[in-house]
């Protein structure tokens, strides 16, 4: 459940947050959204695809961290095991939306009132002035980084979608219990198709950052045997 | 040395200029100094007719061919999917009565033919009910596909619905800005002929004389160069089909949330029978009879009742009405004119044969475009062989709608079944299937227009009987056809609990589009 509210001082004045991570806050998944802006830290340790929204069809970009819908092979009880955690991950509880006062419109912090990590426990959002606390300064830039990396994000997914340098990844991996699983909802990047590139286009690319994060893409495909690692270590 | 085919004149716009447009164009790209120069010349005067809203799988292929994105053919054609036809009140004539013909293949087709099993255990269910998830996807209308689904890609095999008028204009601009045909406005006043009875050149009112090598007559009933100028004979058909007159009209949809059939509906009527095509924004609704067994006032009661079941009226919307004349040329390319589309013939609209026809013509002409002039004559030969055969396959199938009705109180359907007005080939394959369900060797070509399937839905979906026999009674066959029963069954679940609202989908390729991949 959700019940949305912009942050307020005097709303939310005594208010606490749970900042452990575990699967009771829905963190036990197998595909993080994620932003280009991350894709340097992923990649050492987890493969990011682009997968598609059941909702429109259209892409995102997904840290995967686990094999089965509900395995996140990075979380072990309420610790995360990797030195980076998603922003996705971290903002916790706080999300961003659009405010209307005074006659202005602007993008706003809300907190769910209603998620299980908010209540009298965790790190206090105001100190005893009034003042933001250091942790919700951080979720402040947090949900900063967010808003301003969602269209740069999709900028980068539209051009590998335009470019036709995007391709299914038929995944087929098996652990050392024999088991063994399949998946055909992943994509990546076609390397042929970067390389087949004209010199201009390489050029436009090269200068958006696109044809950088294009190659993290790709490189992070080689995190697929050290999440399978992980994997058979919990078996 | 003998002369290059080079130059491609196509007179006449609508679906069939601009799609023969749009497939040469395609095919023949190239950088080669002596490539195919394609132009199109329509009349700025002349309006197309514009019929022809239901399609054939091969649009997607055709589609593709061209280049052209699935999502802005959805989008700017008021595209819908269509998964087959159903055919209400042609078996008794009764309000209950109704069949699909779904344009999936029988579950297993390729491997095995479920019809004698199904004629022996039919659980109370229909054919393609037995044998395809598609009746029961449409009876709920449900898409062929999810928003996840590449461009083109089915999770079932699918068709289109499409606002001719504004199909016309799509595939115009797409030949135009993207595949490089010249595109002519202005009127034909004249042809010229050259030495050996070719047509050298066109003459038109306001961009003088056109040469060509090759002239494609996409001119409409009027049949400028090929029915015209060759004279070549019309060779009716209206002996064995008698529908000649067609009322039709747009109908709106009350809110923006009614449902959209996935299917084409014809509901047969006392001389004829009416079709009802779901667009996304807008309802093709007419009404097809034969002027020898109603008049036209009564045809347009009829079609008024009809649309009074959906709370419109007649009386709030014109009708269009278009004299059809069913039959065909007896040749479709003649010395260096081939014609595609209404020039080359027309029939009935019941199973969307007009643009088929238009794509598979369009697609015989794109592969075997003579080089030279003197290989002309060869492939027009082979052209209108294969063509020929067509035309009598679909005459044939048709008419198998008609042949197999029990409605018995009116004389349309009486004569329908009179065996003087039913081609012997049709014959033929009845007697056959008294004995044997259609299979794949019941005919010659490989490319069918119809293939065995078809009949097969439309055959026992009519409520024909083939007799039980001794063959196909083996235990593999048997534990095969139960294999195919269950996996039809387990499917159905699938695509019952996945499949979005066709509607729902068509609005949302609106929002998002489709992915290419």
């Amino acid at each position: 459940m959700s019940k949305l509210e912009f942050l307020d001082q005097n709303l939310h004045g005594q208010l606490r947050v749970d900042t452990r991570y575990g699967a009771e806050f829905g963190h036990a998944t197998h595909l993080v959204p994620v932003m280009a802006v991350e894709l340097p830290r992923l990649i050492a340790q987890c493969p990011v695809f682009l997968v598609k929204q059941p909702e429109t069809g259209e892409f995102l970009l997904a840290a995967m961290t686990g094999f089965g819908a509900e395995e996140n092979l990075f979380l072990e009880g309420e610790a995360w095991t990797a030195s980076y955690v998603p922003l996705h991950i971290r903002r916790g509880p706080f999300s961003v939306s659009q405010r209307e006062a005074e006659g202005q419109v602007f993008l706003a912090p809300q907190i769910n009132r209603e998620d299980s990590r908010v209540g009298t426990t965790g790190e206090a959002l105001f100190d005893a002035a009034g003042e933001a606390t250091p942790y919700l300064a951080e979720m402040n830039s947090v949900l900063a980084t967010l808003v301003d990396n969602g269209p740069k994000t999709k900028a980068l997914i539209q051009s590998i979608v335009d470019n036709q340098l995007i391709e299914i990844v038929k995944l087929d991996v098996s652990f050392k219990d024999g088991s063994r699983m399949r998946f055909d909802n992943l994509y990546s990047i076609k390397q042929d198709a970067v390389l087949g590139l004209p010199a201009h286009k390489l050029a436009e690319l090269n200068v958006s950052g696109h044809l950088r994060d294009t190659y993290f893409i790709l490189a992070s495909l080689s995190q697929v045997s050290n999440l399978i690692d992980r994997k058979n270590a919990s078996l | 040395m003998e002369k290059p085919v080079r130059r491609i004149v196509i007179v006449g716009g609508g679906s069939a200029g601009w799609i023969t447009a749009g497939t040469l164009a395609a095919k023949h790209r190239s950088d080669h100094p002596d490539r195919l120069s394609i132009t199109l010349v329509e009349s700025p005067n002349i309006p197309i007719i514009g019929v022809g809203e239901g399609t054939w799988p091969t649009m997607r292929t055709t589609l593709r061919r061209m280049g052209i994105s699935e999502t802005d053919f959805i989008r700017s054609c008021s595209a819908t999917f269509k998964q087959g036809a159903q055919f209400a009140r042609w078996v008794t004539g009764k309000p209950d009565d109704s069949y699909y013909h779904p344009l999936m293949l029988p579950q297993g087709f390729l491997d095995g033919n479920l019809a004698p099993h199904w004629l022996e255990e039919t659980q109370g269910l229909s054919f393609s009910a037995a044998v395809s998830p598609q009746d029961h996807v449409c009876d709920r209308s449900l898409a062929p596909k999810q928003i996840t689904t590449p461009e083109y890609a089915g999770v079932l095999n699918y068709a289109y619905h499409l606002d001719a008028g504004r199909f016309a204009d799509f595939v115009r601009d797409h030949c135009v800005r993207q595949l490089g045909v010249n595109h002519v406005l202005a009127d034909v006043t004249g042809l010229e002929a050259a030495e050996n009875g070719d047509i050298a050149a066109i003459e038109t009112e306001q961009a003088g004389r056109i040469e060509g090598d090759l002239f494609v007559d996409c001119t409409g009933f009027k049949s400028l160069l090929l029915g015209e100028h060759y004279g070549v004979p019309f060779k009716s058909c209206k002996d064995v089909l008698f529908i000649d007159t067609a009322l039709a009209v747009h109908t709106p949809y009350h809110t923006e949330t009614d449902p959209i059939a996935s299917h084409t509906i014809s509901t047969g009527q006392t001389a004829g029978w009416i079709w009802d095509i779901g667009l996304s924004t807008r309802r093709g609704v007419g009404h097809v009879y034969s002027s020898a067994h109603n008049d036209e006032d009564t045809a347009a009661r009829e079609l008024d009742a009809y649309l009074q079941q959906s709370g419109h009226s007649l009386d709030a919307l014109t009708y269009r009405k278009i004299n059809i004349n069913p039959g065909h040329r007896e040749r479709f390319w003649h010395k260096n004119v081939v014609a595609i589309g209404l020039s080359a013939g027309f029939l009935e609209p019941l199973e969307a044969s007009a643009l088929v026809l238009i794509e598979l013509s369009s697609l015989m002409l794109a592969e075997q475009m003579p080089t030279t002039r003197g290989a002309m004559d060869i492939v027009a030969k082979r052209f209108n062989a294969k063509f020929r055969y067509r035309w009598d396959r679909i005459i044939d199938f048709l008419k198998l709608h008609y042949v197999l009705s029990q409605r018995e109180e009116d004389a349309f359907w009486r004569d329908n079944k009179d065996p003087d007005t039913v081609p012997g080939s049709l014959n033929e394959l009845l007697t056959l299937w008294k004995d044997q369900p259609p299979w794949h060797d019941d005919f010659d070509h490989k490319d069918e227009v119809f293939p065995a399937a078809s009949y097969q839905y439309v055959l026992y979906g009519m409520g024909f009987q083939t007799r039980a026999s001794h063959l196909n009674a083996s235990s593999d066959a048997k534990a095969f056809a139960q294999q195919q029963f269950a996996e039809r069954r387990k499917v159905t679940d699938q695509m019952l609990a996945h499949l979005p609202d066709h509607r729902a989908l068509i609005e949302k390729i609106k929002v998002h589009g489709m992915q290419q991949i």
